[in-house]
């Protein structure tokens, strides 16, 4: 999990961010598995194909340096795994560290790490580049930050080794009659002062580049946008069909049942007692828990049957409950191009396959209508 | 003639200036404030290298130093150096709350960054400028993963008023990448990211799976080299990330290999700052946010993705959490519940007020509410607490006899500002009563039975009970002369960690406290963030969306909590401090390491831990 927490790290240091929405592996069955629903995207970090981490390996690829690419293009020419130029600079490290730590020493030891020189990379040679054709201070990568801040932080150190240097014999003496340690500055001031403009600067800097890559990750997300939009409606046309179910009071449905029943629209109302029957009747449009392969089918009306899925662990579902006068209520079978149009209202009223399941099997018709043949659904007239 | 004789002149002129330069730079070098030290107390201009290992326990840590395995660590820590082993987390036992506190020293209560992720019900404060400015709409409830969304924590502390390490100490704190920091990444850490992984055209997938040794690598190239730095912060993740993976957790040879070169880095790390501090001892601390927990017996915990098998399967309701989202097909999608497992040992439930379907974010729900919730028009109503604590999975536990099936350990219920329930799985409860007094918190737990809450709100419960849900009331280890007596009565942070460090529930009375507490200042914020119902794990389950096995933390129990602390350097004491103490001690004990008066820039809720400096 913390992976993900170094994910957006390293992307935005990398120069992007990562969008909220982290692509998800969506739950078989579930409004995401069918229609992509929010916050479903294609952004998906673990796919090296995914915009923004290709973004983030072009800057990477900017980001290598010199003597890494010239050891590798030696290795390649003689297929070899040596690293001269690596191991020669290591070398030169390692002698300088074992110089005597005096200051001076330290001092060009500092100069030299600042300059950077070993983290010469292709960005450098796109920084130089923007520079020469003056084209603006956009191209000021990372590492040549890193080198301007530290270029800084050498400049102070070097006015505080002058100041020490200049002010040695008056603070000995000064010292010496106070009887305490004594530290008169002067030229360390102007080095106090580019110290605190250096980290002022790079804070604000730390902030635009934020900014910058914000937007950079803004404009990625954008393009992935059309993308989105056109797995969305690819997969909403390929399961339009699938149904939706729901039970609502006959109330909300006269109010509503322009939005469900009309030519151009797929599907089907009826009591719980017409449900029943169906069941005995057609029950194939039933979910396959309650469906009845046994007794012959008459007719093919909505052939597209519900998904279900009740096998997920052994809790006790606290179950639909029957409403005292099942009667005035209406179960509602609608496909899902029909279902997505109607008022949020109605999706209130949405029961899950199983639960339609569930109410089929609970209910006891009434002894004089469980006898009578039936072979249509009832469906309310329309409100005109 | 006469040139050549000022050329002589000009170069014995330029050489004594260069010999005076060396010479007094060099006396400088010497006279700057070097090894006198006093003989208690630490160095003056002292420089600390903080390791975070996350998640490290500190018994892998001694298993691994008695098979010889942390040559390092072992030097450092255990042939010199002060090991803390009752060192205690907070609760949720996470990363980003655990080292929130870390950063400011202060409860959680009062920074308000108190789990991984921010569920907002509705907005406390006014919408920024550049979002007046350009009418840019806010929608509420708003959701921040903060493990993701890398300003998010950063941005709450600043919003909260809170000064943290880094608005303190400025310069002189140097960290590598971690959990919170305002500027995600050091400036010249991307350039090492880049340069470290092996195909730099799958930067992103690999620097994430070599973390730590780019940390390392970051750390050898612009830390040892800093001169401004007096903290160094590294943090290493990869060992948590591996053990949630393997069913051995911190047992297993693929996380401990990850430990072995931490302690790698650790010399290589240490050896280049004394170099370049002239040869200066430097203070070293090893560090972890929290633990790790696994089943009874060591076996892995299993995964119970609760917010898929319970919420949405049993009770049809859509859910989301911070890095998933489980909709109904046809339903108002913007009818949800939240939960909040990132950190999967723990869940925290954001409910909306008294129906799955009111879309009504105004506020928590009552206990009487949670015990008749509505999952919408075509259902009955539930009792989700007791539904919770019911569910059973004796179908698929994988251990049977060993892993109880009930995955949800105990629930935490906040009932007033001032009152918390606690209902653990044995059917036990308590009631946690928070009083302030002079800005001191403390606390009063008391084992309680029949607790319920009418329509009206009123409360009521019974009292005494047998049985409290932390076990205090039997615990041997329960440090109070005749417990019932203790619980009878408040105590405060630090006579709550004595009494429970070493029970089950190290911490908990306090950890639990400060979570559901708000200080004034804050108190407006509770209603929009506090969950409804929080829960923890019991051994042996987390509530994890992959079907991984593996160990876990988020959850109140001991191996969770308990997390590791080791110092060496200049003055510390060798050996071991068996006295408790807990994450926000360490903040002003780095303080006093480095020299920083804190009193007039900052609140710490705590002191140096006391007696960790060698005796005169």
């Amino acid at each position: 999990m913390k992976s993900l927490r170094a994910l957006p790290a390293i992307l935005l240091a990398l120069c992007i961010t990562q969008p909220n929405a982290l692509a998800m592996k969506a739950e078989k069955g579930s409004s995401e598995d069918l229609y992509w629903t929010e916050p479903m995207t294609v952004h998906d970090y673990k796919k090296n194909s995914d915009l923004h981490n290709i973004s983030v390996s072009i800057m990477a690829m900017t980001e290598l340096e010199f003597v890494r690419l010239a050891d590798g293009l030696y290795g390649v020419t003689l297929r070899t795994k040596k690293r001269p130029l690596s191991q020669s600079l290591d070398s030169l490290d390692y002698a300088y560290r074992k110089l005597p730590r005096i200051e001076p020493i330290r001092r060009f030891g500092q100069l030299f790490d600042a300059l950077q020189l070993r983290q010469l990379s292709l960005s450098d040679a796109r920084t130089v580049g923007v520079f020469m054709s003056g084209q603006g201070m956009g191209g000021v990568t990372p590492i040549m930050q890193v080198r301007i801040y530290k270029l800084l932080v050498w400049l102070e150190d070097v006015i505080y080794d002058i100041d020490e240097t200049a002010m040695f014999p008056i603070n000995y003496g000064v010292s010496r009659i106070r009887k305490e340690p004594t530290k008169i500055k002067t030229f360390s001031y102007a080095a106090d002062g580019i110290g605190a403009a250096r980290w002022e600067f790079f804070a604000a800097l730390n902030v635009l580049n934020r900014e910058m890559v914000r937007i950079g990750s803004k404009i990625i997300t954008t393009l992935e946008a059309p993308k989105n939009s056109s797995i969305r409606r690819k997969l909403k046309k390929q399961n339009r069909h699938k149904l939706i179910y729901s039970r609502m009071p006959i109330e909300v449905f006269r109010k509503n049942q322009s939005f469900l029943i009309s030519k151009d629209k797929n599907a089907f109302a009826g009591t719980l007692g017409d449900w029943h029957q169906l069941m005995l009747d057609r029950s194939q449009i039933l979910p396959p828990e309650v469906r009845q392969d046994n007794i012959p089918v008459k007719g093919t009306w909505l052939t597209d049957l519900p998904a279900t899925e009740v096998d997920r662990g052994s809790i006790p579902v606290p179950g639909a409950a029957l409403s005292r006068n099942p009667s005035n209520e209406v179960l509602v079978a609608a496909d899902y191009g029909t279902w997505e149009k109607v008022p949020a209202e109605l999706k209130h009223y949405v029961i899950a396959p199983e639960e339609l399941a569930a109410l089929i099997r609970q209910y006891e018709p009434p002894a004089e209508i469980a006898e009578r043949p039936r072979t249509e659904p009832v469906i309310p007239p329309p409100v005109p | 003639m006469s040139c050549l004789r000022i050329h002589s002149i000009q170069k014995q002129l330029v050489l004594g200036v260069f010999l005076c330069i060396f010479v007094a730079t060099s006396s400088g070098c010497a006279h700057r404030p070097a090894a006198t030290v006093p003989a208690k107390g630490p160095n003056p201009d002292a420089k600390v290298l903080f390791i975070f290992v996350d998640s490290l326990r500190p018994d892998t840590v001694d298993d691994m130093v008695r098979e010889g395995k942390l040559p390092n660590i072992k030097k450092f820590f255990y042939d010199q150096g002060l090991r803390l082993p009752n060192f205690y987390s907070s609760f949720p036992s996470l990363t980003v709350n655990a080292y929130g506190e870390l950063l400011t020293g202060q409860w959680p209560d009062r920074t308000g960054l108190k789990a991984q992720s921010l569920f907002e019900r509705y907005r406390t404060r006014r919408k920024g400028f550049w979002k007046r400015l350009f009418r840019i709409n806010e929608t509420f409830p708003k959701r921040a993963n903060m493990l993701t969304d890398v300003e998010a924590a950063p941005n709450l502390l600043k919003r909260n008023g809170i000064k943290t390490l880094y608005d303190l100490l400025g310069e002189k704190f140097h960290p590598s990448i971690v959990p919170v920091s305002p500027t995600t990444a050091p400036m010249a850490w991307p350039h090492v990211a880049a340069n470290d992984v092996e195909h730099p055209y799958h930067a992103t997938v690999e620097a994430t799976q070599k973390f730590d040794d780019i940390n390392g690598k970051y750390a050898m190239q612009y830390m040892v080299s800093d001169t401004r730095g007096k903290l160094f912060m590294l943090w290493f993740m990869e060992m948590d990330e591996e053990q949630h993976h393997e069913e051995k957790g911190q047992r297993s040879d693929k996380t401990r290999e990850k430990l072995i070169k931490i302690d790698e880095w650790l010399g290589k790390i240490h050896e280049g700052l004394v170099r370049e501090n002239g040869g200066r001892e430097i203070y070293l601390i090893l560090f972890s946010d929290h633990g790790a927990y696994t089943g009874p017996g060591e076996v892995h915990n299993q995964p119970y993705h609760i917010a898929r098998d319970f919420f949405y399967d049993t009770l049809k309701m859509n859910t989301r959490g911070p890095d998933y989202a489980v909709n109904h097909p046809g339903t108002d999608l913007d009818r949800y519940t939240y939960i909040d497992n990132m950190g999967r040992g723990q869940a925290r439930i954001f409910l909306p007020v008294g129906d799955a379907q009111s879309g009504n974010w105004n506020r928590p729900n009552t206990l009487y509410e949670l015990e008749h919730y509505g999952l919408g028009p075509n259902r009955k109503p539930v009792n989700l607490i007791r539904e919770l604590l019911r569910i059973d999975l004796s179908a698929r536990n994988k251990f049977p006899g060993q892993t109880d099936p009930h995955p949800v350990r105990f629930i935490f219920v906040k009932l007033a500002k001032d009152l918390v329930y606690i209902l653990g799985q044995n059917g036990a409860a308590a009631l946690l009563r928070i009083e302030e007094n002079q800005s001191k918190l403390r606390y009063r737990y008391t084992p309680v039975r029949d607790v319920s809450q009418d329509a009206a709100g009123k409360l009521s419960w019974q009292e005494p009970a047998g049985a409290d849900p932390f076990g205090y009331l039997t615990d041997p280890k329960f440090h109070a002369p005749d417990a019932s007596k203790f619980l009878a009565n408040f105590h405060d942070d630090r006579e709550w960690l004595e009494a429970t460090y070493e029970t089950d529930f190290p911490e908990a009375v306090s950890a639990l406290a400060h979570s559901f507490s708000w200080r004034p200042d804050l108190e407006r914020l509770a209603p929009s963030e506090d969950p409804d119902i929080c829960l923890s794990a019991t051994p042996g389950w987390n509530f994890r969306i992959e079907d991984t096995n593996g160990v876990d933390h988020g959850a109140i129990n001991r191996d969770a909590m308990r997390a590791t602390l080791m110092l060496s350097g200049p003055n510390i004491r060798s050996g071991t401090d068996t006295k408790p103490h807990r994450l926000i001690d360490v903040t002003p004990t780095l303080f006093q390491l480095l020299g920083y008066d804190y009193s007039k820039t900052t609140h710490l809720d705590s002191e140096p831990i006391e007696g960790i400096y060698e005796k005169s």
